[in-house]
């Protein structure tokens, strides 16, 4: 048998743009874009964006939930790499690091919860750097101010006509649109941001890891 | 030409040093400039008197206000058609062009107007030309082309010109950077609240920048914060706000941003560059301002006749001594000011003509009197004298006979302030007059809306100062406004008459050359309503959209309609307060629409594919060939990505029940490991989808749908759920899972060697299910397809879409597979004689009259449309859609043309294709029923006109007996 490698919808993307490539839990993701130099410079002083797709991400329902787990709506807690948001009242998605998929359902299965995966069936992209707010208040009509909308906050809403989950933490915004739409986003993204030194990057410059966030789990 | 002087110095107000940046060109001459320099102000300062020709008479026009709102200034700029020359900043190397002239600005032969048009009668182009027929249409083409202003550039250069839309949710959000809207500013900072302030100049501190008179603060300032103010210059005051407003960090300010549109709920849209900010705020405070009254006299708008804040302007602002010789006109002492400072910048002036009868002892009359300037009292400006410029004006008394002559190259219009209302107003009534105060004021606002500053009235700066702070801490609090006060002396208690000498050049509006003399006509014609008036003759509808003219306008019609002053109202006012470019409002390119991929998007582009969109999906139509990919089909293996379709799954102990709640056949007899080709219909019974049910495992069922509607029968499924509290776990599967059809009579041979399931017929028959591993892969197969061929559809995670896609063309390459896209598959379901809802039906398809009435199961129990398939059931269809085929030879019909039998239409085709395997046209076309029957000919009506013969088939046009695909 052949192991085949699971691509992100990004792939043409980076291929197109000689993108450097490395292996994460079985998948083949851009380990740098523009190169290391240009993507840490914009990291400190623009923005960048990264595709996150490998991130394993479940959703399961509210009330398969043991008590004492639940978040208020629309909010999120991060610890130990796994990230529980809180979509709306009946809703949880569960984040965690490449390939930890089974790791998460267990975690669900012990509060009694059925989990559905969802990591090949949605995308998802970091946005970091100082200057990211400015490609935000050209992609949607969300009110996303930092005083209102804190670390930790999770938001549904369009993103340049994309749905999109958006969970906000102290040093990025994840954006997680459905797969096939995920170019198109990835696309209107880096074309806003182009005059705010916005550039596409890889993991390698900022891995895969979800930053802690006090909450209830 | 004869540049103007550049200040170094004013003995009474601090000018700016202002160093050269560069040049520009306007009409090929070198323009220099200086920092801070409009490409009106360096124009003017080269000695430029002539800037542009008016919209209908061509007349010769200059600067006027200043301000950035008539269209007196306008000019092309790189290109860009009617930009405002007074608020456009001078950039080195631009390229400045006059417009509206032919064939040059100094010599416009369509200057002809001036004289011929006031001949003609008012409205002439509603009443003349219409009579012999013939004429209109040439005449028509000579107003064209002679009206409008500046000329768009197609040139294409500015392709890439990139339009943003930008958002806000600032606490509060304030409309303009002067005293009022500074004040604003920082008490609703000082309240805690996020401040967000728009200001359409790029530096702070409104008109009151150019402001020689001192703060005071009659009462309490109101605030610590501008104790400090009490006693500075006006202009100093501001620029003290302003730095302190910039260094605010709750504050931000965004400079050379202007408001055009208040709409309900607090909603700003302000425009910059070729950004659009749409604001939303708890509250809007509009602090915008006024600007000077316009008065109408005898050909008030010669070049040489500006505002009094325009003169201010130029000299406080820009350093340039505006005129050798002036004239102020006036009616109140911040005149007296303008004769002050012009005489300080080295202007002769040779008088104040003031429409008071006793000017008064005011501060600045006395200065005016202490240098020796000659006052006129109890007099106005009659008319000006000039052909090209002003060379002088005639004064006389206000009422009455007798004028004097006074030479000037410069007459300053300082006849009080109109309040800019537009934003106050938008939608939410007409402004009435303010006897008082002697202005127009906003109607009763809403909660959360604020006006505070010029707007509610002219007053000095401390009042302003003073109203503005007090007005933004109700507003970051929410309270109501506090009531907007005045002192008696800030009102213009007269107005100086707009003197009508008779003539034909007393300019109402400027922007599109209506005068006094044709709206008296018109009223003599029954437009006597302003906004019947507006209509006939254009007034208010130029650039400006009457900002400068709408007060006057009002009192002019009221004078002349004999209406008292009180009953004044000006035309509605609507967005958009500026003129605002359609890329601005249309926003970002139209490239970057929301297009969705399959996982194996990136594979097909590689292949060269042609992609169709299937609402928001992009899938290959053809790799090059369609029909050589059907043929490859036919005769070896092909594969074709169906990711598109929609995929649900649904679970739990009520899944059997919503779906034969939802399809006209229930799934209770279906087996588990079994599928069943599905169709749905709406309430009415009218066929709208189809698709195939599988029964995966004992209460799992999986329903793929068409790739149209896989949203909506989810979010009907999801609905229905909800509304019958059924226990069903429905999953939408659509994004998660990648498919393809492996589709052929070799596909069987192809596929066993890598998957953990018997695939041969007697294990897996046609219209099975089975979950399998495929190259380690989790798959679900299908036994199924679209092509009459054997086939195998495999749903697969859709992060292996590239990987397996390669995969299978990999190994089978040795089969002869082949890629094969939408267009082959078309063909091959045709020669099948399948249909596709929503290609092959329409709104009022019956699915017994479509063919596919075995997929209706009407029976006792209840479904969505049972009602009206009841009543279908035992009806014979009027029309029915039937597979017909041509003769060799014969051309194909395109899809949607008309079939007819004798003289009579009876029907449409709906899909026709040249097949390659049959060797001939083939389609399916919607007939009467009595010309269903097999054999019946049709005449088939192509798009030329031509008709082509098909004959009616009763099966399936390839493999009628389904042996390949049972294979």
């Amino acid at each position: 048998m052949t192991t085949l490698a699971k691509r992100t919808p990004l792939a043409t993307f980076h291929r197109a743009r000689g993108a450097s490539w490395v292996s994460v839990a079985g998948w083949e993701v851009a380990a740098h874009v523009e190169g290391p130099t240009a993507e840490a410079r914009a990291c400190s002083e623009g923005a960048v964006l990264i595709d996150w797709s490998p991130l394993a991400k479940l959703s399961l329902a509210s009330r398969q939930l043991a008590p004492g787990t639940e978040l208020p709506p629309r909010r999120a807690a991060c610890r130990d790499g796994r990230a529980l948001l809180r979509l709306a009242p009946d809703e949880y998605w569960l984040l965690g690091a490449p390939g930890d998929e089974e790791g998460l359902a267990r975690w669900a299965g012990a509060q009694g919860a059925r989990p559905y995966e969802l990591t090949g069936a949605y995308a998802a992209l970091l946005l970091a750097g100082p200057r990211r707010d400015e490609v935000l208040e050209r992609s949607t009509a969300l009110d996303l101010r930092r005083d209102r909308v804190g670390p930790g906050s999770v938001l549904q809403s369009t993103v340049h006509a994309v749905p999109c989950v958006l969970y906000r933490s102290a040093s990025w915004d994840l954006l997680l649109p459905s797969r096939d739409r995920a170019e198109s986003l990835h696309a209107a993204l880096l074309d806003v941001g182009r005059g705010v030194g916005l550039v596409a990057a890889g993991v390698g410059t900022l891995p895969i890891q979800l930053e802690e966030q006090a909450g209830g789990h | 030409m004869r540049p103007r002087v550049r200040l170094t110095a004013h003995p009474d107000f601090p000018l700016p040093v202002d160093p050269e940046r560069g040049a520009f060109s306007f009409d090929g001459r070198r323009i220099p400039f200086r920092e801070r320099d409009t490409i009106a102000s360096a124009l003017y300062a080269a000695g430029v008197d002539l800037f542009s020709r008016s919209f209908k008479y061509h007349r010769p026009r200059s600067l006027y206000d200043g301000h950035g709102f008539g269209a007196d200034v306008l000019v092309t700029v790189d290109g860009a058609p009617n930009v405002l020359a007074d608020r456009a900043p001078a950039r080195e190397g631009i390229d400045v062009r006059s417009q509206n002239a032919w064939p040059s600005l100094g010599f416009d032969l369509l200057a002809l107007n001036d004289v011929v048009v006031p001949l003609l009668p008012n409205g002439f182009y509603y009443k003349m030309f219409h009579k012999p027929r013939w004429l209109w249409p040439i005449a028509e083409r000579g107003l064209r082309r002679a009206a409008g202003l500046g000329r768009i550039d197609v040139s294409g250069r500015d392709a890439e010109r990139r339009y943003e839309k930008r958002y806000r949710f600032p606490d509060v959000c304030v409309v303009g950077g002067g005293p009022a809207g500074l004040a604003a500013a920082l008490s609703a900072a000082e309240a805690g609240r996020q401040v967000l302030l728009l200001e359409s100049r790029p530096e702070l501190g409104g008109h009151a920048l150019c402001d020689l008179q001192c703060v005071t603060f009659r009462e309490a300032p109101g605030a610590t914060a501008l104790a400090d103010l009490d006693g500075l210059a006006a202009h100093e005051a501001v620029a003290r706000l302003a730095a302190r407003v910039s260094a605010a960090a709750s504050i931000e300010v965004l400079a050379g941003a202007t408001a055009f549109a208040v709409y309900e709920d607090n909603y700003v849209a302000a425009q910059r560059g070729s950004d659009l900010f749409k604001v939303r705020a708890e509250a809007v405070v509009v602090a915008n301002g006024a600007s000077d009254r316009h008065l109408v006299f005898e050909r008030n708008d010669l070049p040489g006749i500006v505002t009094g804040r325009a003169v201010e302007r130029l000299v406080c602002r820009h350093a340039i001594r505006p005129g050798a010789r002036a004239v102020v006109v006036t009616a109140h002492a911040g005149g007296y000011r303008i004769a002050r400072l012009l005489h300080g910048a080295g202007t002769a002036v040779a008088g104040v003509v003031d429409g008071r009868p006793d000017p008064g002892s005011d501060e600045a009359v006395e200065a005016v009197r202490r240098l020796g300037i000659r006052i006129l009292p109890g007099r106005s400006v009659h008319a000006a004298v000039g052909r090209r410029r002003l060379r002088a004006v005639e004064v006389g008394p206000v009422a009455g006979a007798g004028r004097e002559r006074i030479d000037c190259d410069l007459a300053v219009i300082a006849a009080g302030f109109s309040p800019q209302l537009s934003l106050l107003a938008m939608g939410r009534g007409k402004p009435r007059w303010d006897a008082e105060r002697g202005v127009f004021r906003a109607p009763e606002l809403p909660a959360g809306l604020y006006a505070a500053g010029e707007v509610n009235g002219p007053a000095r700066t401390g009042r302003l100062l003073r109203e503005g702070w007090d007005v933004g801490a109700a507003a970051a609090q929410g309270r109501p406004a506090p009531a907007s006060a005045r002192a008696p002396e800030d009102a213009v208690w007269l107005l100086p008459p707009d003197v009508d000498r008779g003539g034909s050049k007393h300019f109402v509006c400027r922007c599109m050359d209506v005068t006094r003399a044709e709206m008296r006509c018109s009223i003599a014609e029954g437009y006597d309503q302003l906004e019947t008036l507006k209509r006939f003759t254009s007034l208010g509808m130029g650039h400006c959209q009457g900002k400068t003219c709408y007060e006057a306008a009002a009192r002019i019609l009221a004078l002349e309609a004999g209406a008292p002053a009180d009953e004044a109202e000006p035309t509605t006012m609507r967005p958009p307060f500026v003129p605002v470019s359609f890329g601005v409002l249309a926003g970002r390119a139209p490239h970057l629409r929301v297009v969705r991929r399959t996982p194996m998007h990136g594979r097909h582009a590689e292949r060269g594919a042609r992609f169709l969109h299937a609402g928001a999906w992009l899938r290959p139509a053809d790799y090059g060939d369609a029909a050589a990919e059907a043929r490859a089909v036919r005769e070896g293996l092909g594969l074709i990505d169906v990711s598109t379709l929609g995929k649900l799954e649904l679970s739990g102990r009520d899944a059997a029940a919503l779906l034969g709640f939802l399809l006209p056949r229930p799934v209770d007899r279906l087996a588990p490991g079994r599928v069943r080709y599905h169709t749905m219909v709406r309430e009415d019974g009218v066929l709208y989808e189809d698709g195939t049910t599988s029964h995966l495992e004992p209460g799992t069922y999986y329903v793929s749908t068409t790739t149209g509607n896989a949203d909506a029968i989810y979010a009907d499924m999801a609905w229905w759920i909800e509304r019958r509290r059924l226990d069903v776990q429905l999953r939408n599967l659509g994004p998660a899972l990648a498919a393809v059809n492996l589709s052929g009579m070799g596909s069987r041979d192809l596929l066993q060697p890598f998957v953990d399931v018997d695939l041969s017929n007697a294990a897996f028959p046609y219209m099975s299910c089975r979950s399998a591993r495929l190259a380690d892969v989790p798959v679900r197969l299908f036994r199924i397809g679209f092509t009459g061929e054997l086939s195998y559809e495999i749903h697969f995670p859709a992060e292996y879409g590239e990987s397996l896609w390669d995969w299978l063309l990999e190994r089978g390459q040795p089969h002869g597979l082949t890629p094969f896209g939408v267009e082959a598959q078309r063909i091959l379901r045709l020669e099948k004689g399948h249909l596709i809802p929503g290609v092959d039906t329409d709104a009022l398809t019956s699915p017994f009259g479509a063919g596919v009435g075995f997929t209706c199961e009407v029976g006792d129990r209840d479904f969505v449309g049972r009602a009206f398939l009841a009543r279908e059931r035992g009806q014979a269809p009027r029309d029915r859609l039937v597979s017909f085929r041509l003769a060799p030879g014969t051309p194909v019909p395109d899809d949607g043309v008309l079939v007819f039998a004798e003289d009579r239409m009876i029907g449409r085709v709906t899909s026709a294709r040249a097949s390659p395997a049959l060797g001939t046209g083939i389609g399916l076309a919607w007939v009467a029923a009595s010309h269903a029957a097999a054999g019946t000919r049709l005449r088939i009506r192509l798009a030329d006109g031509r008709d082509v013969s098909g004959e009616v088939i009763a099966q399936a046009p390839y493999d009628p007996d389904g042996k390949r695909l049972r294979g």
